[in-house]
């Protein structure tokens, strides 16, 4: 990451921040920009995690509403993405702790449009592999391996979300590149 | 640095989370080492596979239904109570204490006050001597006047 990007997350977490002072003083439209500035990630990590868009949504909806509730109990001692992904998390963990979901059988994939018909059915057929291995991988590693890899969160701030340290991440990290490792194998 | 040691850093190198001098270390080993190589080629592979399975769109409207529930359940919660437990959690620790021990000090004093008026004596006690004077009633109110001597 080049000191420009530094510079501009810098900017984007101070904005978030002020934004989050906003809305504890009862701004809603400081509220709507929040959500609109990070809706998508959100509901990519839930959607990631959970695999199954309507219980994404709802979560996703939660987590801002309970934002909005704590607005005047919050601090700005950590970046508010870290924030926002520690309530997502906890969503995440109660909704698969009532049903664990089910593979879904259709899901998006990157595609080039310019590929083959076989090109293409093989990389959906991939992408299904990469998606079912992903969710069998257990819970902590699932959500390490999404926030890292999806989200671009330091261990750092992995640790903050999953109440854990920078190394308990690495460790997690590992064994879930490992298990991913085993159950691609075959696509070689 | 052996296999051992590389082995173990090559998903913290991978994700930038090496101090300088532990990627140092690293990298030279990778430089002379075929198999610590293939190892961090196959993890970069694995990263490859994940970026395969994209995310559905944003659902529409997301946004402006959790506006709208916002909205919903800001009308249906407020009361009285809410709004002073709001304005109370937002006092700093050290004003609710000073506000706690202000409170406390006002009922002292008032504890202080009150008993020395039950300690001093009642006018009957002093020997004061009180006189009937007069009624006198406009409408149904009336009024007696009583003075008192000594």
């Amino acid at each position: 990451m080049g000191d420009d990007d530094v510079t501009e997350c810098s900017r984007e977490d101070d904005r978030d921040a002020q934004l989050m002072l906003r809305v504890a003083r009862g701004d809603t439209g400081a509220f709507e920009q929040l959500v609109l500035r990070h809706q998508e990630r959100a509901w990519s990590f839930a959607w990631r995690y959970l695999g199954d868009a309507a219980e994404a949504e709802d979560v996703v909806q939660e987590a801002f509403l309970r934002i909005l509730k704590a607005a005047h109990r919050y601090k700005p001692t950590s970046k508010f993405r870290t924030y926002l992904f520690t309530v997502v998390t906890r969503l995440c963990w109660d909704a698969i702790s009532k049903k664990h979901p089910d593979y879904v059988a259709t899901f998006p994939s990157v595609t080039d449009p310019t590929s083959n018909p076989e090109d293409l059915a093989r990389d959906r057929e991939t992408a299904g592999l990469v998606f079912h291995a992903l969710q069998s991988l257990p819970d902590t590693q699932r959500f390490a391996l999404i926030l890292r890899h999806y989200h671009d969160l330091s261990y750092e701030e992995i640790a903050q979300v999953l109440s854990t340290t920078p190394k308990a991440v690495d460790s997690l990290l590992q064994r879930a590149r490992q298990s991913l490792r085993l159950l691609l194998a075959h696509l070689k | 640095m052996d296999c051992r040691n590389a082995s173990g850093r090559l998903g913290r190198y991978l994700d930038n989370e090496l101090p300088p001098e532990e990627r140092d270390l690293v990298e030279t080993h990778l430089f002379a080492c075929q198999r610590c190589g293939e190892e961090l080629a196959t993890l970069r592979g694995v990263s490859k596979a994940l970026q395969s399975v994209a995310v559905p769109p944003v659902p529409e409207q997301l946004a402006a239904k959790v506006m709208e529930r916002a909205a919903r359940e800001r009308a249906s919660a407020t009361s009285p109570f809410q709004d002073i437990f709001r304005f109370w959690s937002n006092w700093s620790l050290q004003m609710r204490l000073a506000a706690g021990a202000v409170t406390l000090a006002a009922c002292f004093l008032g504890l202080i006050i009150g008993g020395s008026s039950l300690s001093s004596p009642s006018a009957a006690q002093r020997g004061d001597e009180l006189r009937w004077v007069g009624l006198s009633s406009r409408g149904p109110i009336a009024t007696a006047y009583i003075e008192r001597s000594r």
